[in-house]
């Protein structure tokens, strides 16, 4: 197993109130496995992801257990925690931009993390980069490495993110609403990227998203999150058939499907 | 969508803050009140000469003692606080009407208009501002209207600077478009919309601004182009007990002196907590 | 004569002069019936939100005609009159509900004053009754009338931005993604609303969207935009059941469902753009 959540509770402390915002989330992904954590805004999807990286400090109160990559990030301390974070496991979230910094060049960008945190020669990092650039469907790639991210697009600037982030050779990726701000018919490439990705190197994959429709269509299992608990976790073949919590019904019901003909 | 606050930071800044800001509004209090009250409260005149008691220490029919013309300093301080506070007032609502109205129509016209403007307070600003002071009391004569506008002027510009931006970025969000969308005029919407979204950041800039005008218009009166005797302002209290350094009677400078400087530290610890506050708040 | 006639827009945007510019709107023609709804997708970047800026009058064309109901909205509206007048035959709903309210104003207070500007409530009660009226017709109580925006929901705000543009009983709506950023069950109760009020007060909407599946539940008529131009327009069923034009078909390939493979609309993506590059060749 790549991803072990076992009973993952977490509360914030503000004040002397704390606020649960997860309930006993279970979730487990091996290596291969394109799994889903679906829910509307609030339910808690982002929130999960952060804890399993340990991300929040004192805040938050953590109860449960976190196999990352067998380390368990619970009772590990900061420095193994790092360690962990750095190698094992890579993050793609929503906005590009904001992964990267705006005055340095992209190579630098991406470069800089392997010289620096991996140890890697700068010639050797920048032919690595390149390489991944290429791999994941760039353009051009020896010109992006000199641009600087405002002059590219976000869906290209989210194949810099995703470049990036398999730099370090994670095993385990997690998406987390990645292709939610791209055009369509970008999404439909940066998914087929991953998955390409996925078969290739044998990757894990927790793809978080708000579209049902999206999750349905790509992932092995899919994790329905509603109020920071797991309702209802459904299962290949059948997927949306076998459903049967309300709530899961009323999100598949209410997400409008395109009605088209057949497609041959 | 993961819009969390840390509450720990939080709850740690406000227990530390507290008793300043306590101490601090209890002594503004105070001081407000002695500009109200000055005229009634105290033992004697600000002006009432007592040859008999020049330079005099605390104690006795002075709580603080005297100066050069023997004059009760506690009264003086008391009387003089009135003009010492109303001078910075006057000087930030003229300066504030003037930079928020350049401040605001430059970020809503742009173009040209802004461009002119940037120039205009650019000179301002590459000018040092008590040489433009000083330069417009050469020409209109020294006194304390003219040390005020004087200031108010060479206040303007930084405050017309903050405005544009903080405008320029009011300007973008949807709701101004909405506005415009309805019918609404650009001359409404700046005056109904914009600037009152304006002032909590606004208030909040011009509290730590007050504490710079109130020093500046004390280092005026000092110099001697601001209040004149035998006005008790604080500046030209300190100007005026300079004297007695000499031979070493150091209250009648000290004594205004640490009040200016308390008062201003004391607004500017008000003005980060009221800025913080309204900031939250809107 | 339809209620919205659009010939010919055309619109370059020129990052600095003697550059050759972005063609973001390219000879756009299409019109509107009263009580229809049309469905602007596209792309981002193919210039949709242009053209329903253009028509709001946020955006200005550089030539090409557009007429609601007679009233040319190509030209500024100059004067209080003509910007009401304007108002009245065209109101938008922005995309982000947080931004586009005042967040001062409590909703009924935001709405009262929408009536009044427009003259649509004669005394002060009058606006009150009507503001409470829109209220409720976007399902909304009157509980929400004295909240702020930051009290709401993001559905809740998104009603409360439907309730202002009906305040002032527009011909047309122009909805610019304007429930691309609710949740899913969010996004439908407000599609429902939309589609109930379009029912029962006879309103056109212009709505623009990325998002194919989305249109097809609100919309009669559906125009396919790409780099700005319209490449296919026709009844909405038409138009997404038997795409003739390339575009389209990429478009519904690409959204995700049932049988989507990703893999298949990098392909079909693939022959798209060099079909497309043949094609500006000739």
């Amino acid at each position: 197993m790549l991803l072990e959540i076992e009973q993952l509770h977490l509360s914030f402390v503000a004040g002397d109130t704390p606020a649960h915002i997860l309930t006993g989330i279970d979730v487990d992904i091996a290596p291969g496995e394109l799994i889903g954590l679906v829910g509307e805004s609030g339910s808690g999807k982002s929130t999960t992801v952060r804890a399993a990286l340990r991300l929040y400090g004192d805040e938050a109160e953590i109860y449960g257990r976190i196999l990352l990559d067998g380390v368990d990030m619970v009772q590990a301390d900061a420095t193994e925690q790092r360690r962990v974070r750095a190698s094992s496991v890579a993050l793609v979230q929503q906005d590009p931009r904001a992964a990267l910094n705006p005055v340095r060049r992209i190579g630098d960008s991406l470069a800089e993390r392997l010289v620096k945190v991996h140890g890697m020669r700068r010639a050797e990092a920048d032919q690595r980069i390149l390489s991944l650039l290429t791999e994941v469907g760039l353009t051009h790639p020896e010109r992006r490495m000199r641009q600087y991210p405002h002059e590219l697009s976000g869906g290209m600037l989210q194949r810099v993110v995703i470049a990036g982030a398999l730099s370090t050779d994670p095993k385990l990726i997690l998406a987390d609403e990645a292709t939610s701000a791209l055009d369509v018919t970008t999404q439909a490439e940066i998914i087929a990227m991953f998955q390409r990705q996925i078969r290739e190197r044998g990757l894990g994959m927790l793809f978080i998203t708000h579209d049902l429709h999206l999750a349905g269509a790509i992932c092995d299992r899919i994790h329905v999150l509603q109020r920071g608990e797991i309702v209802e976790t459904l299962q290949r073949p059948g997927l949306f058939d076998a459903a049967s919590h309300p709530y899961t019904r009323t999100l598949i019901e209410s997400a409008p499907a395109l009605a088209r003909k057949g497609r041959s | 969508m993961t819009a969390l606050i840390l509450p720990r930071l939080q709850s740690k800044r406000r227990r530390s803050t507290a008793l300043g800001t306590w101490v601090s509004a209890a002594l503004l209090a105070l001081v407000a009140l002695a500009a109200l009250l000055g005229p009634v409260l105290t033992p004697y005149d600000a002006d009432e000469i007592d040859f008999a008691a020049i330079w005099a220490g605390p104690g006795g029919g002075h709580l603080l003692g005297t100066d050069q013309l023997g004059r009760d300093l506690f009264s003086r301080l008391l009387i003089g606080a009135g003009e010492t506070l109303i001078g910075p007032i006057l000087l930030l609502v003229l300066a504030t009407v003037l930079g928020v109205t350049i401040g605001v129509v430059a970020a809503w016209r742009g173009g040209w208009v802004d461009t002119l403007l940037a120039r205009i307070t650019d000179v301002m600003f590459a000018f040092p501002g008590l040489l433009f002071v000083v330069l417009v009391i050469a020409v209109f004569g020294k006194g304390p209207v003219t040390a005020i506008f004087a200031l108010a002027l060479a206040y303007a510009p930084v405050i017309a600077k903050y405005t544009r931006s903080l405008a320029l970025s009011e300007i973008a969000r949807p709701y101004v478009d909405a506005y415009r969308v309805q019918g609404m005029g650009g001359i409404s919407i700046c005056l109904r919309a914009i600037v009152p979204n304006l002032l909590p950041a606004l208030v909040g800039y011009l509290v730590v601004l007050f504490g710079e005008a109130l020093m500046s218009l004390a280092t005026l009166s000092f110099l001697g182009f601001g209040a004149q005797p035998p006005s008790s302002e604080w500046g030209l209290m300190v100007q005026e007990g300079q004297a007695g350094i000499i031979q070493g009677h150091f209250l009648p400078t000290l004594i205004p002196g640490a009040a200016i400087a308390l008062v201003v530290i004391a607004v500017n610890i008000i003005g980060v907590r009221v800025a913080d506050r309204l900031l939250a708040k809107g | 004569m339809s209620l919205v006639e659009v010939d010919a827009l055309h619109r370059v945007f020129r990052m600095a002069r003697r550059t050759e510019g972005v063609t973001a709107v390219n000879r756009v023609s299409f019109s509107i019936g009263a009580g229809e709804a049309v469905g602007l997708v596209g792309e981002s970047g193919s210039g949709k939100s242009t053209i329903a800026r253009i028509l709001v009058g946020l955006e200005r064309a550089d030539s090409g005609t557009a007429t609601i109901e007679g009233l040319d909205c190509l030209s500024p509206a100059r004067g209080r009159a003509a910007r009401l007048r304007r108002a009245r035959a065209v109101q938008m709903v922005f995309q982000d509900p947080n931004g586009s309210l005042d967040r001062r104003l409590p909703i009924g207070e935001m709405l009262q004053r929408t009536l009044r500007m427009h003259g649509r409530s004669a005394s002060a009660v009058a606006a009150r009754a009507e503001a409470l009226r829109l209220l409720d017709q976007v399902r909304l109580s009157e509980r929400h009338a004295a909240a702020k925006p930051h009290e709401l929901s993001g559905g809740q705000r998104q009603r409360a931005a439907i309730a202002r543009a009906l305040a002032v009983q527009p011909k047309l709506v122009v909805l610019d993604e304007a429930v691309s950023a609710l949740d899913v069950s969010v996004q439908a109760q407000v599609l429902d609303l939309l589609a109930e009020i379009q029912r029962d007060s006879g309103v056109s909407y212009l709505f623009v969207s990325h998002d194919l599946a989305v249109v097809q539940q609100l919309c009669q008529r559906t125009l396919v935009l790409f780099r700005g131009a319209i490449v296919e327009q026709g009844v909405t069923e038409q138009v997404l059941e038997d795409s003739q034009h390339p575009y389209t078909q990429l478009l519904i390939a690409s959204t995700p469902g049932a049988d989507w493979d990703p893999e298949r609309v990098v392909r079909d993506r693939m022959t798209f753009t060099q079909r497309m590059a043949v094609l500006s060749e000739e």
